[in-house]
């Protein structure tokens, strides 16, 4: 008799019925195994003791509240507007979703296209200088190489723009400028933006000039016609650019 | 003319109504009334499980209200569902399943509340069975109702100890008798597990109750 035996002989007590007559080589096993004898009515035991749990019975006024509460339900379901209904529904969340994946796509792809016009005209100017565009100093990195440059702050205007002369910078009179309609937007994505240089006596300061009279520009027209156009006198506020140099408008201009 | 002999000779055999074979609706049948919108097939198919449900998840739970209140709701679950039942499975089946379902939530349930609950501890009632198993006094008692009342409270309490994965094998093949293949469908598991796991439970089971066995 070994364990092997003693455990097939109890897997067989244990997934019998209650009172179940065992096969002949089983009961032969259990008149020689008295510890297998002793599971069996162990077993017994407890499954009697289990089994002696009385059934309890529903309440007399389970059909009545069972009804009350399907009504309740119903009542509740039809009061509820169908947006609500739905959206607890399988098919309601299932909608959500879709909806979420499709707004989150178009605004993907609308990023995705911006980004991409962006790229486009970044690349412009990389081909316009390529082409044999004249190497100006774009990067104010540059202009520290060439200190001994006016003591004024020049303006380097974006290379399609119109260069003035001092006089034409003059702010007492007025400046005939003959507008080219193709040079008038200067999109500083596309071209270098103006370099502003900064002088050895005045270091740290930074010197802007703005015309303190009224701009009168004039325009010609395709009919020959001229056109003036006053422009009001530009400030830019008192600024402090560091903590060494009091600055405040003088009339020089210089801030 | 004949003559009667006998009263077996008078023939009331046409004059009698037929016999009414009374036949049991199944279960299916039932539901589909129920689908087809009949209040008192719905209301037959109560009648026959309200007990059986009730009765299983009060095994389970250890409160009777509790079970009540999860007996109707299975209920209103097969009324809800009614459209979705597939007649592959017995109709029993289907229903245990719900309600074992229920059951282990709750369960669950009241784990979680537990955890949070410190004045469960004190509490008598539902809060009881935080406590562990408490061993049964010795002293006998004379009385032999009060003797199987007070084994069938240590039973019921054993019950309610059980992990919740022993418990239902259990209560379903020793309380209410179910084979093991029924009892693998509504677990949704293999006969095989269902064996080892009742026999883990009655393993369990002995070793609370060693002074009654």
């Amino acid at each position: 008799m070994n364990a092997k035996d003693c455990r097939t002989v109890r897997r067989e007590i244990d997934t019998s019925e209650l009172g179940q007559r065992l096969s002949a080589p089983l009961e032969m096993h259990l008149a020689e195994c008295a510890a297998c004898a002793q599971f069996r009515t162990d077993r017994a035991q407890l499954r009697e003791l289990v089994g002696s749990l009385k059934p309890v019975a529903a309440p007399a006024d389970f059909d009545m509240r069972l009804r009350a509460r399907i009504a309740r339900e119903k009542d509740a379901g039809a009061r509820q507007p169908f947006i609500f209904r739905f959206a607890l529904t399988t098919p309601g969340i299932a909608v959500a979703a879709l909806v979420v994946l499709a707004i989150a796509a178009i605004v993907w792809i609308n990023q995705t296209k911006q980004t991409a016009s962006t790229a486009m005209a970044t690349d412009q100017p990389i081909n316009e200088k390529s082409a044999g565009a004249p190497a100006g100093p774009a990067n104010p990195a540059n202009t520290g190489s060439q200190p001994n440059e006016g003591v004024v702050a020049t303006v380097d205007p974006p290379r399609t723009q119109k260069r003035l002369n001092p006089a034409e910078r003059n702010p007492g009179k007025s400046l005939p400028v003959s507008l080219n309609p193709s040079a008038q937007v200067s999109e500083f994505n596309t071209r270098a933006a103006e370099s502003i240089r900064q002088t050895r006596d005045r270091a740290g300061e930074v010197s802007l000039t703005a015309p303190s009279q009224p701009m009168v520009v004039s325009v010609r027209d395709a009919n020959g016609a001229t056109h003036k156009i006053l422009l009001p006198p530009i400030s830019f506020g008192s600024q402090r650019f560091d903590n060494r140099t009091p600055v405040g408008m003088t009339n020089r201009k210089d801030w | 003319m004949r003559t009667i002999s006998s009263i077996e000779d008078l023939n009331f055999s046409a004059a009698m109504p037929t016999r009414v074979m009374v036949q049991k609706v199944s279960d299916h049948a039932l539901l589909e009334g129920t689908l087809a919108g009949d209040e008192d097939a719905f209301a037959e198919l109560v009648s026959r499980y309200r007990n059986q449900i009730t009765s299983y998840i009060y095994r389970m739970t250890n409160d009777y209200d509790g079970a009540v209140d999860l007996a109707q709701e299975t209920f209103v679950r097969v009324y809800r569902a009614a459209g979705r039942y597939q007649t592959t499975h017995a109709f029993s089946t289907y229903i245990y399943r719900i309600a074992t379902n229920l059951a282990i939530s709750e369960l669950r349930k009241r784990k979680r509340r537990r955890l949070v609950s410190l004045t469960g501890l004190l509490m008598g009632g539902e809060g009881e069975e935080a406590r562990d198993f408490d061993a049964p006094d010795e002293k006998p008692l004379q009385d032999k109702n009060l003797v199987d009342t007070e084994t069938r409270r240590v039973v019921q309490k054993a019950i309610s100890t059980l992990p919740e994965k022993y418990r239902a094998p259990l209560v379903l093949r020793d309380v209410e008798g179910k084979s093991y293949d029924e009892i693998a469908q509504i677990l949704s598991t293999s006969e095989g597990t269902v064996k080892s796991r009742i026999n883990r439970a009655r393993n369990f089971l002995r070793e609370k109750m060693r002074n009654y066995v």
